[in-house]
């Protein structure tokens, strides 16, 4: 046990110096900022939660254009709403959230699949019934056990307090979400353009339903810290709808959202330190706007664009 | 390393059902269905709507499992015939979502992903832009046999109706599956599509492949397909086109339709 203690002690150390590492890399950039730029990155709390917003709004951006393409934007609502149960039972039993959050979101997300499956209920109404009947449970044992400033954390996160453990974490997952994409895009692409085709290769659909589903709620249970639950379905959808509007290749699309979601963390964070704002709130604000203009400048797609072809 | 089409003894039946029941939650579509196409024939699936033609091209993919019955592709498990790369499947129109970003070349190239899982290796495990370049040569080659070269680069939802679903066609031909499932292949399509996909599945069966196709189009399977199925929530005939054509009214589908009141 002693051995074991030492060597996740060992874990954590090595942990902290790859975060460390990761800081000292993001601050290259910062160091470029002209005027006062990189002020606000002396403190320690604000080079954390540059690094949480990077990987955060990246890992959300890459995933983002699969849940464009699935129809997936209801789930990953879904999901985000039913973690808050599993986060106030983690925190009863003193256990790490995220692994409560995890617990949670993934029973959630596969009893939408069971009762669509079963029963003749639609798709849409269970998950409405999951989102709010597992996010009401979460509010009611919150409130019971902690205090209103630990429930707002929760709902709508605390970049600014993010820890060393929060970013391993968030690391790691970021890690498992880039590696499954990175192996899994074809068959993914194929999966989500012609599943029958998909099946009819010999392609395990169901697996890779699932294990895109499992990798979603990783992805969502890391992201509370920094956008919080009510918010984290914004990053999830809005960097691939806007890559959506500008690119007609999976790829470029899947490099765009990750830039989207990257961009809007940062510079929402940058802004809400600025203007004294929540940060989860202006980081979807960002992104957000980076969609309207995508919605109204894209050279295709956008309003512009087809006013122009109408006129002409 | 497995080869793609390993040789083995040639089963003389392409498709096998015995007994198979099918359907869509409570709904019932195939009941108690024999079904036999031999290897190597241009086969002809003709009924009314809900008659359950498509549900058997399901089963064969495996998207959908049969409540009942068994089923065999060239004599063996269709499992394993699925993951050797052996069927290959051209859905419906109206099944795909056509904004899905990806050029034709893209689409096309999605053909080789089973050849790519049989080569195995750590390659294989990587993005589709990462693969050998011949496998990109392969699609290209078979974009040039349905006549969409110079359409590679566009967007898939930029093409036809035909264009479309030549392009799917070509997915299928670059898969090289010995089993062609095609859900519709001719319908909507204009005068020049129809005839390249009707000459180049003509061309596939004389390569030895077995072609099953969905059709609404009962006249056009004179001089075309070996085989008809006339399909109605089981097989209710089988023969050459003139031989069913010749067991079925002057319009079987207008009135099979009036008859089940669809």
């Amino acid at each position: 046990m002693a051995e074991l203690a030492a060597l996740m002690a060992q874990g954590a150390q090595g942990g902290r110096a790859v975060i460390d590492a990761l800081i000292a890399l993001l601050m290259l950039p910062v160091a470029l900022l002209p005027g006062d730029g990189a002020a606000m990155f002396q403190y320690g709390f604000m080079r954390r939660a540059l690094l949480s917003s990077v990987m955060v709004g990246g890992v959300c951006g890459l995933l983002s254009s699969f849940v464009v393409l699935k129809r997936w934007s209801l789930l990953g609502d879904t999901i985000s709403h039913a973690v808050l149960p599993g986060v106030a039972v983690a925190y009863l039993l003193n256990l790490p959230f995220v692994i409560g959050a995890f617990v949670s979101g993934a029973l959630a997300s596969l009893a939408v699949g069971f009762i669509e499956r079963t029963t003749r209920v639609k798709e849409d109404a269970a998950m409405g019934i999951l989102l709010s009947g597992g996010f009401a449970l979460g509010l009611v044992i919150i409130g019971q056990i902690a205090s209103a400033t630990h429930l707002t954390h929760i709902l709508f996160g605390n970049v600014l307090g993010v820890g060393y453990d929060s970013l391993l974490t968030t690391l790691i997952a970021a890690i498992v979400a880039i590696a499954f994409v990175a192996r899994f895009v074809k068959e993914l692409t194929l999966y989500t353009f012609d599943p029958v085709q998909a099946a009819t290769i010999g392609l395990d659909t169901g697996t890779l339903h699932y294990a895109l589903m499992l990798v979603l709620t990783l992805t969502i249970v890391v992201s509370l810290d920094t956008v919080g639950i009510v918010l984290v379905v914004a990053m999830l959808v809005t960097p691939g709808a806007t890559a959506y509007l500008l690119c007609d290749r999976l790829g470029p699309m899947m490099a765009v959202s990750t830039g989207v979601g990257v961009a809007s963390a940062v510079l929402g964070l940058v802004l809400s330190y600025r203007l004294d704002a929540a940060s989860g709130g202006t980081m979807v604000l960002v992104a957000t706007a980076f969609f309207l203009l995508a919605l109204i400048l894209a050279p295709e797609r956008g309003l512009i664009a087809r006013m122009r072809r109408h006129a002409g | 390393m497995r080869a793609l089409a390993r040789p083995r003894t040639e089963a003389a039946m392409a498709v096998e059902g015995r007994g198979l029941a099918a359907g869509y939650g409570s709904l019932s579509v195939l009941a108690d269905c024999d079904i036999e196409i031999a290897a190597g024939s241009l086969t002809a699936l003709v009924g009314p709507n809900g008659a359950g033609k498509s549900t058997l091209l399901k089963l064969v993919t495996g998207a959908l499992v049969p409540w009942r019955g068994t089923l065999s592709v060239f004599g063996g498990a269709v499992a394993q015939a699925r993951r050797a790369g052996e069927i290959a499947y051209m859905p419906q129109h109206e099944a795909i979502d056509w904004d899905y970003p990806l050029t034709v070349r893209d689409v096309v190239r999605l053909g080789r992903l089973p050849a790519i899982r049989a080569r195995g290796g750590w390659r294989a495990w990587l993005p589709m832009s990462v693969q050998p370049g011949a496998d990109t040569e392969a699609a290209l080659g078979a974009l040039d046999a349905v006549g969409l070269a110079g359409l590679a680069h566009r967007p898939i939802g930029a093409l036809s109706g035909g264009q479309k679903k030549r392009a799917l066609l070509a997915r299928a031909l670059v898969q090289g599956a010995r089993l062609m499932l095609l859900d519709e292949p001719l319908a909507g399509v204009d005068r020049d599509s129809e005839a390249v996909i009707r000459r180049l599945l003509i061309e596939a069966r004389a390569a030895g492949r077995t072609v099953v196709m969905v059709t609404h189009d009962l006249d056009g399977t004179r001089g075309f397909a070996d085989r008809v199925l006339l399909i109605r929530g089981r097989v209710v005939a089988a023969g050459t086109p003139e031989e069913v054509l010749g067991v079925t009214p002057p319009d079987p589908v207008a009135a099979a339709l009036a008859r089940t009141g669809g």
